[in-house]
């Protein structure tokens, strides 16, 4: 136990977390309007419910970013730590934390590209975020 | 065609905000409800309408009426807007003919509150929720890097937003927060959110507030000790599940469509506006909000508070009871953003603004959920 808070999948986001679990990113997308995120019955663009799960390269910009110096449930030991936007190469967009850099402004900045790693906490595989090339696995 | 006007006949703050702590936050709600209600020269039997946050069912109750029309709406912070709006629709149908808005929250003290659920299932709760977010201040925060980006901005320009308001709460004897701040107080100011410092932050606090509506038909019968407020207009719009999923980090939707409606509601522009609120949980919310109500053009807004147009003696007065980071922040602070736009046009705000005849007060729902618009003018 961490005490790290748990996302509970449900039907629409199953295949989501059945991926990560495999070192993988997918999400769903329509074959009109494109990508489905965060994931749910239909396509909200236009109503589908006929849309395939596609994988993502994984890879993606930090769209923004905050150093927290309070730590959320289970990051106690953490502080100060990186929470951070990431706009996909595909286009949609993930919260995560950084790792493999040094937990100071200057050390991050809005651009900066990213690489998915998977995050294994009590049984979930979450996507989180290194450097490109970066070893680190949190 | 026209509508029949609606006007705020009653107003007030529960006796104590701040650190309440023998106060429940329903009884912070109904002690704010009961001195609207003297404030219009009403008893609780006058009323036929309830709206608030709280359950109404248990406010009824606590109020000791049977109301015909209640209104539970709760989209966060901004939902005394929405009661509002909702509660001009019904008074101009008929549903109810006095309509009380309650806001009680023991935010601080945690009196009377039932314990914050966090649905791990919902979208947030999913991707958001997981990564460590310990409050509003590390999520409802995190598109303004975006925004500073993208403006070339530097961290100031968000303790510019705390310096001008601090002016403001320097004249407000119930403010929280009444220290005149430089620039080098708030960045010296303990870290919370990197940029985000503590006097970039709201403070979390006790208080209630309540606003009574009726017809302008019926108020002109009553005996009122100030004139009635004009709900001039309104809008609202529900965006969705926050801050990482706004479609554009710079720029927030609902500020824009609600605001738009509330001014074509109110058939007036930013022109006609002479006093403005818009709700600040964070120093970024300002900024945004400028922009998007289209008070300055995109990425203005810093240099427009820096340049104390929103100070006192500025040309377009904001958040003058302090704002939420200043004033008080029980949690949903929507409803003192209303109060103090109404003692503006009352003109009993102890940081009285001249001469102010129309007022645009701008609400805010969860983290970039949702938000509502109200437009208020004098009679
Ligand atoms: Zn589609």
């Amino acid at each position: 136990m961490t005490g790290k808070l748990l996302p509970i999948p449900t039907p629409e986001t199953r295949t989501y977390w059945e991926k990560t679990a495999l070192g993988e990113l997918w999400m769903p997308k329509c074959e009109t309007d494109g990508w489905i995120f965060p994931p749910r019955f239909h396509c909200p663009t236009c109503g589908s419910t006929e849309f395939c799960w596609k994988q993502l390269s994984g890879r993606g910009r930090i769209a923004s970013f905050i150093i927290t110096h309070r730590a959320g449930a289970g990051y106690q030991g953490e502080v100060p730590y990186f929470i951070i936007l990431v706009d996909l190469d595909e286009g949609p967009r993930l919260v995560g934390n950084l790792y493999g850099v040094p937990v100071e402004p200057s050390a991050i900045h809005v651009g900066m590209p990213v690489e998915v790693f998977f995050e294994l906490r009590e049984g979930i595989h979450l996507p989180q975020w290194r450097p490109i090339g970066s070893k680190v696995t949190g | 065609m026209s509508y029949e006007e609606i006007v705020i006949v009653g107003a007030a703050e529960s006796e104590l905000i701040g650190v309440v702590p023998d106060v429940s936050a329903t009884g912070l709600a109904i002690g704010s409800a009961l001195r609207a209600l003297d404030d219009a020269g009403l008893k609780p039997t006058d009323v036929d309408g309830i709206a608030g946050t709280l359950h109404v069912s248990e406010l009824a109750l606590q109020l000791g009426i049977k109301p015909r029309y209640a209104d539970g709406t709760n989209v966060g912070g901004c939902s005394y807007m929405l009661h509002v709006r909702h509660a001009v629709a019904a008074l101009r149908s008929g549903m109810a003919d006095v309509v009380v808005i309650m806001h009680g929250e023991s935010g601080k003290s945690r009196v009377g509150s039932p314990p914050m659920a966090m649905d791990m299932a919902t979208a947030s709760g999913q991707f958001e929720r997981p990564y460590g977010i310990a409050g509003t201040f590390s999520m409802f925060t995190i598109p303004t890097m975006a925004y500073l980006h993208k403006y070339g901005l530097d961290e100031t320009a968000l303790a510019h937003v705390s310096v001008a308001q601090s002016k403001w709460a320097a004249q407000q004897p119930r403010a929280l927060r009444q220290k005149v701040l430089s620039v080098d107080d708030v960045m010296e100011s303990k870290m919370i959110s990197w940029p985000f410092r503590v006097l970039e932050c709201c403070p979390v606090t006790d208080g209630g507030g309540s606003l009574v509506l009726t017809t302008a038909k019926r108020a002109a019968d009553m005996d009122l000790k100030y004139k009635p407020v004009v709900v001039a207009g309104t809008g609202e719009l529900v965006e969705g599940a926050g801050s990482s999923f706004m479609e554009d980090l710079t720029s927030f939707r609902a500020f824009r469509e609600s605001s738009a409606e509330a001014f074509r509601t109110a058939d007036m522009s930013v022109s006609d506006i002479d006093h403005l609120m818009i709700y600040d949980a964070y120093a970024h919310v300002p900024l945004y909000g400028l922009e998007d109500l289209g008070f300055v053009g995109r990425g203005e807004a810093s240099d427009f508070i820096k340049g104390g147009a929103t100070s006192p003696g500025g040309s377009l007065p904001m958040n003058t009871n302090g704002g939420g980071l200043m004033y008080t922040h029980t949690g949903m602070y929507g409803m003192f953003a209303l109060q103090e736009a109404v003692r503006q046009l009352r003109g009993t705000s102890p940081a009285q603004v001249e001469g102010v005849k129309t007022s645009f007060v701008q609400g805010v729902g969860g983290m970039f959920a949702a938000a509502g618009a109200v437009v208020l003018r004098t009679q």
